[in-house]
């Protein structure tokens, strides 16, 4: 088994770690290597790391031309030693480089893919893998003989408990050329200042149409404001031109799954549960007491939303 | 510019309902009301932006019923549509879709840009563009939100945990768009009629010079189970005489579990 390292401001991500956690059952059993392998330049630095991951054997696929970690070039660096070595797993994070540099493995060794992965396990011959579809509705259960390249879905799985072993370095010269480079970075834009991300805060407050007006609707800012929180909406509020879809939490927007999520004035259609049922905890504030939502939710509000909010502000402040 | 836009059919996420996932979702796809794959407009919107005045084709892998989802983008304003329709394709995993969709690709380019949805609202594995890109043997920016094309280089705006990350791309490539990168112009008149009149080139895998798709590949008797989530839930209601009690009782709870400070 490989687990493909993806750094995150020059440090190994936590979702690589929890990658070999994932993994680690299935090494602990002893039904394979698990070995981590890197591709980047000055990988040496991260030296102190690798043993403590409880990873036996690190591979580092290195040159100074790959400081941009392009996908791309990675995910070629990979595939190209994998087919001579025929990991039966390559396991990647489910983020934005991750799933790119998978999804390239598996197209240059004909392997192939599952995504979203939620669930492993192995015997040894049998791979078996459960993964979401349809926004987190749905959970599929797929069995694969053979080789196969994973991703795995973050904050699922816990990382690895910390090992003290000296692990094995294999360093190898990257074949990357810098003629073979036809994408590079061109610059890196700061984010704008306007609170967390949607799909990364461990806190979202949405708001619904039941908030009543775009004027109402900024009260569901104020509150995300008070709990260090994102912001998010349902798509009539977007498409009301209340808020800009970048917010949109939905089948169509986007899907977040946070440890609180906060609904107010959303009734809670199948397209908006597809962006959020996956939530830890879901609070539903409405002033309807049928409206789906309370079927998904840990607790509720059934009264005014203005109200609510203005109270929750309110004594948030105090 | 030459550019080629990829579709795919879904399942119509609007119209969603518990019943749906009751059994294998492959089986029940064909009783459900159809869309195109909403970013897929998107694709299509950024195609005829960068075009200009060059025809723009369009192109899916799918069962018959795809056909609805190509005259629909001839009737946006796509010039021509590819349909990539096989027996051995149902069901078809990504390895065996792009498989498919890259030699359909190869056989009626060069295409300068090729263009996708960021990723379709069935199964959403947002992973097509990249392997498309890969057998192309093309540079690819997947999750665009911004494309610029600027004395003869193109400028891809990719969102990341740090930043707006903007790659600096050679041609030919492969893009994947989100929903925020434009507003998707709707079917014309003329565009209706036209998309009903255009002939769809139709291909199957041996007119692609495909024999065989690889042993290795995902195939409907590999998913064991594939069962709607359903969690136990029990709603706490706060009731309470006024607001201020209720939001009281409520912060009480998310500070007792930790969830806020």
């Amino acid at each position: 088994m490989w687990t493909i390292g993806e750094f995150e401001n020059g440090v190994l991500s936590e979702a690589t770690a929890e990658v070999l956690g994932c993994l680690s059952p299935v090494q602990d059993n002893q039904l394979a290597e698990s070995n981590l392998v890197l591709v980047g330049s000055n990988l040496l630095m991260h030296g102190s790391v690798f043993g403590r991951l409880g990873q036996p054997v690190t591979i580092l696929i290195e040159s100074d031309d790959l400081a941009d970690l392009e996908p791309g070039i990675v995910a070629r660096e990979v595939a190209d030693l994998a087919q001579n070595r025929k990991p039966s797993i390559i396991a990647l994070p489910c983020t934005v480089w991750g799933s790119d540099v998978a999804a390239r493995v598996a197209a240059r060794l004909n392997y192939p893919l599952v995504t979203d992965v939620v669930g492993l396990d192995a015997t040894e011959d049998m791979i078996t893998i459960e993964r979401l579809s349809f926004g987190g509705q749905n959970k599929a259960m797929i069995s694969l003989p053979a080789e196969c390249v994973v991703t795995i879905h973050k904050r699922v799985f816990s990382q690895p408990r910390p090992a003290d072993i000296t692990a094995t370095l294999e360093r190898l010269e990257a074949a990357t050329s810098k003629a073979d480079i036809k994408k590079v970075i061109e610059k890196v834009l700061p984010l704008s200042s306007e609170g967390p991300a949607l799909i990364d805060s461990p806190v979202i407050i949405s708001g619904g149409r039941g908030m009543g007006s775009p004027e109402n609707f900024k009260l569901i800012k104020e509150l995300a404001k008070k709990l260090g929180a994102a912001y998010g909406a349902s798509r009539a509020v977007v498409d009301s031109g209340w808020i800009d879809s970048s917010h949109q939490v939905g089948l169509t927007g986007k899907v977040v799954s946070p440890r609180l999520y906060i609904a107010c004035g959303i009734s809670g259609a199948d397209q908006h549960l597809a962006g959020m049922r996956t939530s830890d905890v879901i609070v539903a504030i409405n002033r309807d007491p049928d409206a789906p939502i309370f079927k998904v939710a840990s607790y509720g509000i059934v009264g005014d939303c203005v109200e609510t909010l203005t109270q929750l502000i309110e004594q948030l402040g105090k | 510019m030459k550019i080629v836009v990829c579709i795919k059919q879904v399942p119509d996420p609007e119209k969603f309902s518990a019943g749906s996932f009751e059994r294998d979702w492959r089986l029940s796809r064909d009783s459900y009301p159809k869309t195109t794959n909403p970013v897929d407009k998107n694709a299509l919107e950024l195609a005829l932006q960068l075009a200009g005045q060059d025809p723009v084709e369009v192109i899916t892998v799918g069962p018959e019923s795809a056909k609805e989802a190509l005259r629909e983008m001839l009737s946006i304003g796509a010039s021509s549509a590819v349909h990539v329709k096989d027996p051995a394709l149902e069901g078809a995993d990504l390895l065996s879709t792009t498989i498919a969709l890259s030699a359909a690709i190869k056989k009626r380019g060069p295409f300068d840009v090729i263009i996708c949805g960021k990723q379709s609202t069935d199964a959403g594995n947002a992973s097509i563009p990249s392997m498309l890109a890969e057998m192309l043997g093309l540079p690819s920016s997947t999750g665009c939100e911004k494309v610029e094309f600027v004395d003869g280089k193109l400028f891809a705006y990719q969102p990341g945990d740090l930043g707006m990350v903007v790659w600096k791309i050679e041609l030919p490539c492969v893009l994947s768009v989100t929903k925020n990168i434009n507003t998707p112009r709707l079917p014309s008149l003329r565009g209706m009629t036209k998309a009903m009149q255009t002939e769809i080139v139709m291909y199957d895998l041996q007119s692609l010079g495909i024999e065989s798709l690889p042993e290795g590949r995902l195939q409907p008797g590999n998913i064991i189970s594939s069962k709607r989530i359903t969690r136990e839930i029990t709603t706490q209601i706060f009731e309470g005489e006024t607001s201020q009690i209720k939001a009281a009782a409520l912060l009480m709870s998310l500070r007792e579990k930790g969830l806020i400070q």
